[in-house]
């Protein structure tokens, strides 16, 4: 099945004109976001490695831009490049990080189907192909119950990127019926060499995701990744449940995942609510990750409340409340505490 | 008798009102199309359908958010409003997973690209559409 999926990649790229030439800088497109945070907790959340910041912190977490190249009228070259936390280097030391989030070739066979070649964010969930653009969600983090196990206690419920192919695309009826589908073969996840450069053994990861859409609206769906990790090759896997429905002005979503890393499973799940008055929307969520389940007092819980207000179009200004439980036998947070948290998010 | 007066000009009035507020979709004169459903239409406008039957690549255009032609086209063909609309395609963008249409100011302009381009649609009042652009029903009705 790889193998065929791989061959199936070089078919179609092999379709793909020879492009020498220049394109035209008309059809260049760049747009990017930025965003400023001030966090505060009233907490540790943990008594020997704290979590919760309590001094107080201004934070300028991304400087993200997003360019895109059509080579012709299939080919198009897409690009993303994060800037995190204002990175510096000098001699022997840097802060902050700077990512290529996605780089890839991207070519529309038809209506349906697109087949990416490169680096891309793995699709999975909601929220792991947006969870740096801020301003596309309704409060400053994602939920860390599923998309940042690793913080609180838990593991990484599956890669944030991946390098290989990947077989996207849609199917639309004349009704309200629509299906994106994606599916995708990877180098996986590495824990010695740059996986966007060489495997770390010769195991490919796979996965991918399907989302219904049966009436206006709602979205109903799933994700799946499995593969071997690291050098030690241990099983990686995940799934995750997803349920959306949004009007005009309501939005309710929910997420459930299960992870697996050899014996260990930890388990996720959120639910949100947000409601969009003109440019204002009040937003709630809870969440919750067990990060084994079968361990008894692990277990980690967010109730955060949001309001976010869009000054103008792209340019928006939260204001988050966090309450995180900690459990005593979870290793990052086992402390209760509170957070406060604001920030201005621009979009371009 | 008065009475009945005023509410004939009225309904008049109104019916005409209506009419002139009206939109129509427009085409590239050579492009072979003559109807097309809501839900493709639809489909174009959320980037879901790229490519013509005949393979040529489709490039919608759109109209600025302030112009009355937008606020219609989002609520009857696309079914959403205007903000629902961009925050759609703002996380599209970000995710890598299409561009917005592109948004042009004025009726001349959508006219203009579209008699320029083999692949262009867009929306216009009814009575600024030109010759130069091709008018093509919705579901068999020509203005929405």
């Amino acid at each position: 099945m790889k193998k065929l999926f791989i061959l199936l990649f070089l078919i179609g790229m092999a379709f793909v004109p020879a492009t020498v030439m220049a394109v035209s800088m008309d059809d260049f497109k760049l747009n990017g976001f930025i965003d400023l945070e001030y966090e505060k907790a009233d907490g540790p959340g943990h008594p020997l490695t704290p979590v919760g910041d309590e001094k107080g912190s201004f934070d300028q977490l991304h400087f993200n831009l997003l360019m895109e190249f059509p080579v012709n009228n299939q080919l198009t070259v897409k690009g993303h490049i994060e800037f995190e936390h204002s990175p510096k280097s000098a001699e022997g030391s840097q802060t902050g990080e700077i990512n290529v989030e996605w780089a890839y070739l991207e070519y529309s066979l038809n209506n349906s189907m697109m087949l990416r070649g490169g680096s891309f964010l793995t699709p999975i969930g909601i929220y792991n192909e947006i969870h740096d653009a801020t301003a596309t969600y309704n409060s400053i983090r994602i939920p860390w119950g599923i998309y940042r196990a690793d913080k609180i206690g838990g593991f990484a419920m599956f890669p944030k990127f991946g390098t290989g192919i990947n077989f996207l695309g849609n199917h639309s009826s004349d009704g309200d019926l629509e299906i994106n589908y994606s599916v995708y073969i990877l180098n996986g996840e590495n824990t010695v060499k740059n996986d966007a450069e060489k495997d770390d053994n010769s195991n490919k990861a796979a996965g991918g995701q399907l989302m219904l859409s049966p009436i206006s609206g709602l979205i109903i769906g799933g994700s799946y990744f499995t593969g071997k990790k690291g050098t030690a090759e241990d099983d990686h896997s995940v799934w995750i449940g997803t349920l959306d429905y949004s009007t005009n002005q309501i939005n309710i979503r929910a997420e459930y995942a299960s992870s697996g890393l050899n014996d260990t499973t930890e388990t996720g799940w959120y639910s949100e609510l947000a409601y969009r008055i003109k440019s204002v929307t009040p937003y709630i969520r809870y969440g919750t990750l067990d990060p084994d389940t079968d361990l008894n007092n692990d277990k980690w819980t967010e109730i955060v409340y949001v309001l976010n207000y869009e000054i103008k179009p792209g340019f928006i200004v939260k204001l988050e409340n966090r309450h995180f439980g900690g459990e005593a036998n979870n290793s990052k947070v086992s402390e209760n505490y509170n957070e406060l948290g604001a920030s201005v998010n621009v979009a371009f | 008798m008065i009475r009945y007066l005023i509410c004939t000009i009225s309904l008049v009035m109104f019916l005409a009102g209506s009419a002139l507020a009206a939109d129509v979709i427009i085409v590239n004169r050579n492009n072979p199309i003559n109807d097309i459903s809501s839900a493709q239409l639809k489909n174009i406008y959320n980037g879901r359908i790229k490519f013509w039957d005949n393979g040529t690549k489709i490039i919608p255009l759109d109209l600025v958010d302030d112009n009355p032609s937008a606020l219609r086209f989002a609520n009857v063909i696309l079914g959403v409003d205007l903000e629902t609309k961009r925050r759609f395609w703002m996380q599209k963008l970000y995710a890598g997973a299409g561009t917005p249409p592109q948004q042009e100011t004025n009726y001349t302009k959508v006219i203009s690209f579209v008699a320029a381009e083999p692949g262009a649609i867009g929306y216009v009042k009814k009575e600024n559409a030109t010759s130069a652009v091709k008018l093509i029903t919705v579901n068999g009705k020509l203005d929405f």
